[in-house]
């Protein structure tokens, strides 16, 4: 008879599921500002570099669970926080480079991006590519694409990739070292 | 296309490879595979790899991001406007105070500027439609919308009327308006709220924060801000009432119920939701007018879960009549009415009302509210306080009025009524009690003694104690006391006063107090008797129970739980869950349903758990600990709430060590903590101590398993189990956990205590075992703790003249346990038993009597590994024990036969057990430098001579060895 004050919730995950993109995109846009908000809180606590990105993701589940919005089901939350946080980053990936293409010739946008201190560095650009590189993987193999996007962007273990895609934790490893071998191979 | 072909010979290479072995190494592959490159490709590849594993390098970008938000510097330019300085910022983005960059007019604006999000192409265009509209607005009490639009990085902007001065709340507090005031400032809002709406343009969000007195141009004129900007933007999920400035999209609080309940408000493309109307607005207008009227929040609450349950289910608090005149009460309470259709229509009748009321007309909305509330109360309603009502009243609500033929006189009816009353203040204030920040009960449980008592004293001769009875009955349920309740609620029924109400709490005592009894019972380690006792409760209580429930389930308001109830009583666990499921979506405030799920996940689980299925178990343990969570967040200070977690982290607890699960230290602090705060909620429960007292004798073990200390924990231990001793002199569990916690005290290095000390401790204990085996003499275990506290008294009695008391006691009592359940360990304990006894007759001097008494050991150690051949230690000691034999054997001229062969056979099946664990003892060493040394090297054993070569050389400078 009554609903619970989340049932908006549930009911747009559950469209999302059954291939509703609206629903999807909502689902997406509420994480996207948690994440972003989350995000500038982690940076004002410690004011370093060192957001990490899973444990955004994480957090965010934690606020929501807390908040007394909950999604039925936390892999699903992280598949959306996925999506959210791909977007978020891609969104400001391309910020920095129209800005960087404004301050052309002035010098002074870095376009690298500062890492975490230790390995490769990706810059703007390389995010950019990634983009384009899953965008393609979608085109091949979709399945790809997800596992890749969840694992990366989610922090989701392999184990709960496999849960979610209903598909065997041998096959999600599988996918997860082909999809990392195919877009290495597209950005080089 | 050369990507693609890459990509599908990678596939087909990784595939293929799979297909042959499932289990192939896929690193190695990819290294093949890297290895067909030339070295230049393969390092970019390899680079690439290591950027596409970690997302770690991604963090500085986000970080860089999310820095800057936010601070758009004076002199910005945002379309036609530059931005002068920042006025307000939230969550949703900011306020800035601006002009026109171009001159065009010289009016300064309210820029507001919204956080940017997942622009799609659908929302943009409605954001442009709903722009089109707003900028038709054009009320005096409205603040204009100048322009709105985009930033590049698609964050949408409205340029505003900007209003100086301070929201209606403030104003009217800080001018100490007079009610008529008030009023007349609401009317102005409302009429522009009216306007609006004629031009289908609902609000949304409304509340004083978006309602402004314009203390600069117009003296005292409302503006209402933000018009219709609720409708561009998603709903934000953490609407917090905290974050106050900037927040734009339905407020908890301020939202109708059914806002709440998920009417798509302007989300995606069902913006024209038929089901949200104007009359949502009225709803918003309701509760600002109650604030300005009262001061109070009518939905103020501290989470926003409870606030918006409040707004769903619950009606405001009561405004006096002493402060506000009925009518406007009425005008009120119709604004806040949960169904939209029981409100004004629209806003022009409200206003209607509100200048009936200013010209001291009678008002329409008093006259339906008589009738409609008088209607309410009995049907349409029946959770007027879900969240502020206990479980009982929830369930049966006021139906005490409906009394039996017999009692319809007058005067008892009055009697009912009075008696009702006090019952439901009770349950109220008990409920109530338990929605609080976690905080002790006591004050509480001693305030409903106090009134049991007064209650009790109020019985009398003759008919009238019927409902004394009832209330009584109430209460006891309410203190916990399943047993009393039941007697009162039989002579509540036996003095002829009955009705659905009554039956159905009578019900429900009987069924807690068999719930109750049953646990009890399951300290009967006797299965038949065991079986014959709960026979006699499911009578005596689980039966009447289940009668008087279900056949009144249909007086009950809360028939989902009942049934759910019924299902858990029955046994039939998944149904219970469904059902609780159920009633729990029903009424989103019943914590008890929660519980109730939890409980049948939990009861499911230790039916797994006895069936051995630990990972099945463990699976139920987890999904009863999420409901419980939720339980607890809502009944924050719910004493069962608190037991129930408690119990169920403890029985976690112990599936994770019988599953020899190696860490644990993170479910020990959880259960220590859930423990130790439902004893602070109430101290004394037995069940709870019991718990505690677990928890700490397995943290003990677990301390000395690691070599830490481990006393702190076993002094724990004690004073909980004596706790819950004092409470429940016969409990077996807590018997024995006194056993073993005061020998674990006493057995440490602990000097602390004297020997004085250890032996009263020592005595404690013994007491404690023959107070178990005379409770339940079929049991091996009690007979065991006798054993090994007996024991433990021998072995400290070396210097003692006699040992025998003690060392007859416990062989007789491991030889019951044996009898009772066979087991090596038994033989094992006995073993150690005759050469404790057998080095107490050696340090006393009898040889011959201590040579016996080591050969009766040695005969059950041998017991003892061929019983259980895996035992390594039993090897070892059993070597040890020949040690002492033969030494003795030599003292007195007796040949030891076959004990050097079998002694060294017993060192090398426990060095093979020890070396396969690589777990070898210190001293081991030693010991088979006993028997190994008359040997030449070449027949050593190998395991034995690798323990040789690796000990410290003996040092024989010493002079002994």
């Amino acid at each position: 008879m009554t609903e619970q004050p989340t049932a908006d919730i549930t009911a747009l995950l559950v469209q999302a599921q059954d291939g509703n993109q609206a629903a999807l995109d909502q689902l997406v846009q509420m994480v996207y500002l948690d994440l972003k908000k989350l995000a500038r809180g982690q940076r004002q606590k410690i004011m370093s570099h060192t957001i990490n990105t899973t444990g955004l993701v994480h957090e965010a589940w934690e606020k929501m669970h807390q908040g007394g919005m909950q999604f039925n089901n936390k892999n699903h939350f992280m598949a959306v926080a996925a999506l959210a946080m791909r977007h978020l980053l891609i969104n400001e990936a391309k910020k920095k480079q129209a800005q960087k293409r404004q301050h052309e010739g002035v010098n002074t946008y870095d376009s690298a991006i500062h890492g975490s201190g230790h390995g490769p560095t990706p810059s703007v650009e390389w995010l950019l590519q990634l983009d384009q590189g899953l965008q393609s993987l979608k085109a091949h193999e979709p399945r790809l694409e997800q596992v890749f996007v969840l694992i990366y962007f989610a922090g989701l273990t392999e184990a709960q990739v496999a849960e979610l895609l209903a598909i065997s934790d041998r096959t999600v490893r599988r996918d997860w070292v082909k999809a990392k071998l195919m877009l290495a191979m597209h950005l080089t | 296309m050369a990507e693609r072909s890459n990509w599908q010979q990678l596939e087909a290479l990784i595939d293929a490879a799979c297909a042959a072995d499932p289990d192939a190494d896929l690193e190695t592959l990819v290294e093949q595979f890297l290895e067909g490159m030339s070295a230049a490709e393969a390092a970019a590849v390899r680079q690439q790899l290591q950027l596409v594993s970690d997302p770690g390098g991604l963090t500085g970008l986000l970080a860089d991001s999310v820095a800057p938000l936010g601070a758009l510097p004076a002199g910005s330019q945002v379309g036609h406007y530059r931005v002068l300085e920042r006025l307000a910022d939230g969550g949703m983005g900011e306020v800035y105070l601006a002009e026109r960059a171009d001159g065009q007019f010289d009016k300064q604006v309210a820029l507001k500027i919204l956080s940017e999000g997942l622009i799609t192409e659908s929302m943009v265009q409605r954001f442009k439609r709903e722009r089109q509209i707003l900028a038709q607005l054009s009320h005096p009490h409205i603040a204009t919308l100048y322009d709105a639009g985009m930033t590049d990085n698609n964050r949408p902007w409205f340029a505003m009327e900007f209003v100086s001065g301070v929201n209606i709340n403030t104003h009217c507090e800080q001018q100490n308006c007079s009610v008529e005031a008030c009023l007349s400032l609401f009317i102005m809002v409302c009429e522009a709220i009216a306007y609006a709406h004629s031009k289908g343009i609902i609000h949304r969000d409304l509340k004083p924060a978006n309602i402004w007195i314009d203390t600069a141009e117009h003296l005292g004129q409302p503006k209402v801000l933000d018009f219709g900007i609720a409708t561009i933007q998603l709903p934000q999920l953490d609407a917090s009432p905290m974050t106050g400035t900037g927040q734009i999209i339905g407020t908890p609080g301020y939202m109708s119920p059914e806002q709440i309940l998920g009417c798509p408000d302007g989300a995606g493309e069902a913006a024209e939701s038929p089901r949200l109307d104007g009359r949502s607005d009225v709803f918003a207008l309701g509760v600002i007018l109650y604030q300005l009227m009262t001061r109070r929040h009518p939905f103020a609450a501290d989470s926003i879960t409870e606030t918006n349950y409040k707004v769903l289910k619950e009606a405001p608090p009561t405004i006096p009549g002493s402060q506000l005149r009925a009518d406007l009460v009425a005008i009120i309470e119709q604004c806040l009415a949960k169904d939209p259709a029981d409100r004004y229509p629209s806003v022009p009748h409200l206003v209607a009302d509100l200048k009936a009321y200013l010209a001291g007309d009678p008002v329409r909305a008093r006259r339906l509210n008589g009738w409609q509330r008088m209607q309410k109360k009995i049907k349409k309603h029946p959770l007027v306080s879900a969240l502020g009502a206990s479980v009982l009243v929830l369930l049966v609500g006021g139906a005490w009025l409906l009394v039996t033929e017999r009692w319809r006189s007058q005067q008892f009816a009055q009697v009912v009524q009075e008696y009702a009353l006090v019952s439901k203040q009770m349950e109220q204030s008990v409920r109530e009690e338990h929605l609080l920040p976690h905080h002790s009960l006591a004050p509480k449980y001693s305030q409903i003694k106090q009134q049991l008592s007064n209650l009790s004293a109020t019985i009398e001769d003759g008919a009238m104690n019927g409902p004394v009875y009832a209330a009584m009955g109430q209460a006891h349920w309410l203190l916990n006391q399943p047993a009393k309740a039941v007697v009162a609620f039989a002579q509540a029924a036996e003095s002829g006063f009955s009705n659905p109400t009554t039956e159905i709490q009578y019900g429900l005592a009987l069924a807690m107090n068999w719930e109750l009894k049953r646990s009890e019972a399951h300290l009967i380690r006797d299965a038949a008797a065991r079986e014959a006792t709960v026979e006699r409760w499911r009578q005596q209580f689980l039966q009447p129970a289940q009668v008087k429930l279900s056949v009144n389930i249909d007086e009950a308001q809360q028939a989902t739980y009942l049934k759910a109830y019924l299902a858990f009583l029955q046994e039939d666990h998944a149904q219970a869950i469904t059902l609780a499921q159920q009633a729990f979506a029903e009424n989103p405030g019943l914590y008890e349903a929660l519980r109730l799920g939890a409980e049948a996940h939990l009861t499911q689980g230790k039916i797994l758990t006895i069936d051995g299925q630990f990972k099945a178990a463990l699976a139920a343990y987890r999904q009863a600990q999420g409901l419980l969570q939720q339980a607890l967040e809502i009944g924050r200070s719910d004493l069962q709430n608190h037991a129930l977690y408690c119990e169920l982290l403890n029985t976690q607890l112990h599936v994770s060590i019988d599953n020899a699960e190696t860490s644990y230290e993170d479910k020990l602090k959880q259960a220590k903590a859930a423990c130790e705060q439902a004893n602070a909620l109430l101290p004394g429960q037995l069940n709870v101590l019991v718990s505690l007292a677990e928890v700490h004798g397995h943290w003990s073990s677990w301390q000395s398993d690691l070599g830490l200390p481990s006393i702190e924990h076993s002094m724990q231990m004690v004073d909980h189990a004596r706790a819950a001793h004092a409470l429940k002199p016969e409990h077996l569990d807590v018997l024995s956990l006194l056993v073993v916690g005061l020998i674990k005290i006493t057995g440490e290095s602990n000097q602390a205590l004297s020997d004085e000390a250890k032996q009263a401790l020592l005595a404690e204990a013994q007491a404690y075992a023959e107070q178990s085996v005379s409770l339940d003499p079929n049991d091996a275990y009690n007979w065991a703790n006798l054993g090994d506290i007996s024991y433990t008294l021998a072995d400290r009695g070396l210097t003692q003249p006699d040992i025998s008391q003690w060392v007859e006691v416990a062989i007789d009592a491991y030889q019951q346990a044996n009898a009772l359940l066979p087991s090596y360990a038994w033989h094992y304990m006995t073993a150690h038993c005759h050469r404790t006894w057998a080095r107490h007759h050696r340090h006393h001097g009898r040889l011959a009597a201590a040579q016996q008494a080591f050969e009766l050991a040695n005969q059950e150690y041998t017991t003892t590994v061929q019983q259980s051949p895996d035992f390594a230690a039993g090897w070892r000691i059993r070597a040890e024990n020949l040690t002492e034999l033969m030494t003795i054997n030599q003292q007195l001229d007796i040949d030891s036969g076959p004990w050097q062969t079998e002694g060294l056979a017993a060192i090398t099946r426990a060095c093979e057990l020890y070396t396969a664990h690589s777990e070898v003892p210190q001293d081991f060493a030693e010991l088979v430098r006993f028997f190994v040394a008359p040997q030449a090297p070449a027949s050593i054993d190998a395991c034995l001579l690798q323990v040789l070569n690796n000990a410290q050389p003996v040092v024989a400078e010493d002079g002994h060895d």
